[in-house]
């Protein structure tokens, strides 16, 4: 598998037939085995047509989280800020409802840009570890977003004129869906047909060849920490609908976990250079397949939720890490 | 004898010792003058002292794992996992349940260790995962019930009164010099910071990577579940809140000490200002009724800045 992997990293990403497709992303088998052992063992429950709805809700609201980030990890680095933006920007659609009408959802990729140009500069410019960075910048957003509903003294940062938006214009494909269809496709354009996916790549593979390639790697850096704040504002939108026009109001670290197993479980090393947000989706609908799965089985208790979040991380960054051999990791 | 100068050099080098004093002192003078009765009784350093001191020990096994360049991401987990197992276990097995505790502590960080050392994973990444794991095995052994012991011997492991002072403290202290004894004064505390400091540079020298990296992971869980077992004891059982706001505070205790994220500099004595610092911050804060989410801002914005000013440029020529 890993000579598949290194084949990739070296020559163009786009696969040419559906074989290199399937050959070149592991997590295409993981989706089909997980199909056939639900669908054998609790037929009626994981094939109905209300389980297939919440599957697809629930694989938007996790590819929107790790979409974006995934640009940050082609480069070795990490975003895990997605989880203060997509918390923090829906407190602010509910403060600007007021003043800017409906247009106030727009401020989600907005906030989310700058949001993504503060962290690029920072890293780059002041030389911080970027998963501290921005665990720090989670946290700065997540608790300010508590802060903002408990001294506006509601419950809930709801907006019911979004109501609209719930409703789907075609059967059997929930509005988060299609609301995160943009998202998912900027994200495979930027990936494919820019290019900042070859650049990004070249960087996270190596960074000195990149340099004196000619890339302008301390843009590039900012232009991916960017993009990642962007998609993930923009997808905010899907899980803000998804939610009931509300964002989350508090902290909760297994959030985190979901986009960052996402992207590994779809196949992007940790350590940069390949992948894309092409591996991204598959990824999500890994983890949305197994999680769905898991608590329609008989006997399997839904307290239990983190240890099998935990166990599940667990594994997929020990079979992901095959591409990490020889990469110096602290 | 060398000449100390008060240069803008010297301070420069020396900010990472600098910035941590100075805002100690700003620190206790706007505390003081904000509210008269800070630090005015001996009861409120008793409270401090509690709030302090199980803080202190799992921010020095925190310090170790900084000093390597690495992250560890499950110590208020295992923290939490560690309280709660000996506190379910009191009942039942009295004081076998530290042995127990203790035991689970080191094998959450003999995994963390053994994901990266040997598994290559990011520290982050593994310690994100295990303290994960951590967290549902606190939630599935209590049910998510607080557990109350109102047992003398068990509280007093921690709250017998030493010429005025808690047992904690001494605890505490205790863990606090066994650290610098362990960075300062064995091959073994080189060896941390030679990983920290040059990981390539430690391989070539001969020092047994693996074997280091998963001891101070080790080390790390193993303070982080004495610290959970002494805070058990001081707050009289466990309950799933515990641990669950510590992350960010301690991690910036760590680095506004002046210990670089990126390891190699800084050490376990450090710690202990920045330990004082947070902890006086917060509950100053906390005196003149500010926000629980505006501190933990604060601490994280304190991260942010402190790491940017204590990180070592030179050295580093690509930054992930």
């Amino acid at each position: 598998m890993s000579k598949n992997l290194k084949k990739d990293a070296t020559t163009f990403p786009i696969p040419t037939t559906t074989w290199r497709i399937v050959r070149g992303n592991p997590a295409i088998w993981a989706i089909f085995g997980l199909v056939i052992i639900f669908s054998s063992i609790v037929p009626e429950k994981f094939l109905s047509t209300s389980n297939l709805v919440a599957i697809l809700k629930n694989f938007a609201v996790t590819s929107m989280l790790a979409v974006g980030p995934t640009f940050v990890i082609l480069l070795g680095s990490i975003d895990v800020s997605y989880m203060g933006i997509w918390m923090f920007g829906g407190a602010l659609v509910w403060l600007l409802y007021p003043y800017l009408g409906l247009a106030s959802i727009l401020i989600y990729p907005v906030f989310g840009l700058l949001i993504g140009l503060f962290n690029g500069i920072v890293h780059v410019k002041a030389k911080i570890p970027s998963f501290i960075l921005t665990l720090a910048m989670t946290a700065v957003l997540a608790f300010l977003t508590t802060y903002v509903r408990n001294i506006s003294g509601v419950l809930t940062l709801t907006v019911p004129a979004y109501n609209f938006l719930r409703e789907s214009p075609i059967p059997y494909l929930p509005a988060p869906f299609l609301l995160a269809l943009p998202t998912i496709i900027l994200a495979v354009f930027l990936m494919f047909f820019t290019k900042l996916g070859t650049y990004l790549c070249a960087i996270g593979s190596n960074e000195e060849g990149a340099k004196l390639a000619g890339i302008n790697v301390e843009k590039y850096k900012i232009l991916a920490f960017m993009f990642s704040g962007f998609l993930v504002g923009l997808g905010s939108i899907a899980i803000f609908v998804h939610l009931g026009n509300q964002t989350r109001v508090d902290f909760d670290p297994s959030e985190l976990v979901r986009g960052l197993a996402a992207i590994v479980l779809g196949g992007t090393p940790l350590a940069g250079g390949m992948g894309g947000p092409h591996r991204t989706l598959l990824g999500a609908l890994v983890y949305v397949l197994i999680f769905n799965g898991l608590f329609l089985l008989p006997g399997v208790d839904p307290n239990h939720l983190k240890l099998y979040i935990g166990a599940l991380l667990m594994g997929a960054v020990i079979i992901a890490s095959k591409a990490l051999k020889g990469a110096l990791i602290t | 004898m060398k000449e100390v100068r008060i240069t803008s050099e010297w301070a420069k080098r020396n900010l990472n010792t600098i910035i941590p004093l100075a805002g100690l002192i700003l620190l206790l003078t706007s505390l003081r003058i904000a509210n008269p009765y800070f630090l005015a009784s001996w009861d409120s350093v008793i409270t401090l002292v509690y709030g302090m001191s199980f803080f202190m020990i799992a921010a020095c096994g925190l310090t170790l794992v900084i000093l390597m360049g690495s992250f560890d991401f499950s110590v208020p987990s295992v923290l939490k996992l560690s309280a709660m197992i000996f506190a379910v276990l009191y009942p039942s097995l009295g004081f076998l349940s530290i042995p127990a505790a203790l035991a689970v502590s080191l094998v959450f960080g003999f995994v963390n260790g053994l994901l990266l050392a040997r598994f290559n994973i990011p520290s982050f990444m593994a310690t994100l995962a295990t303290s994960m794991v951590a967290e549902g095995m606190a939630q599935v052994i209590s049910g998510g019930y607080t557990r109350m012991i109102t047992d003398p011997a068990f509280r007093a492991i921690s709250t017998t009164m030493i010429a005025g002072l808690p047992s904690i403290f001494y605890w505490s202290i205790a863990i606090w010099l066994i650290s610098i004894f362990i960075t300062m004064a064995t091959p073994y505390g080189r060896a941390i910071y030679a990983i920290g400091g040059n990981l390539v540079g430690a391989r070539l020298a001969g020092i047994n990577i693996r074997l280091v990296r998963i001891s101070v992971f080790m080390i790390c869980s193993l303070f982080a579940g004495v610290s959970g077992i002494l805070y058990a004891s001081q707050i009289q059982g466990a309950h799933m809140q515990v641990g669950v706001l510590d992350m960010i505070p301690l991690f910036a205790s760590v680095v506004v000490g002046g210990t670089a994220l990126t390891g190699g500099v800084g050490g376990v004595h450090r710690t202990l200002l920045g330990v004082l610092i947070i902890r006086w911050l917060d509950s100053g804060l906390s005196m003149i009724a500010i926000d629980l989410n505006i501190r933990m801002i604060v601490f994280g914005l304190i991260a942010i800045i402190m790491a940017i000013l204590t990180i070592d440029r030179r050295r580093i020529k690509i930054m992930k």
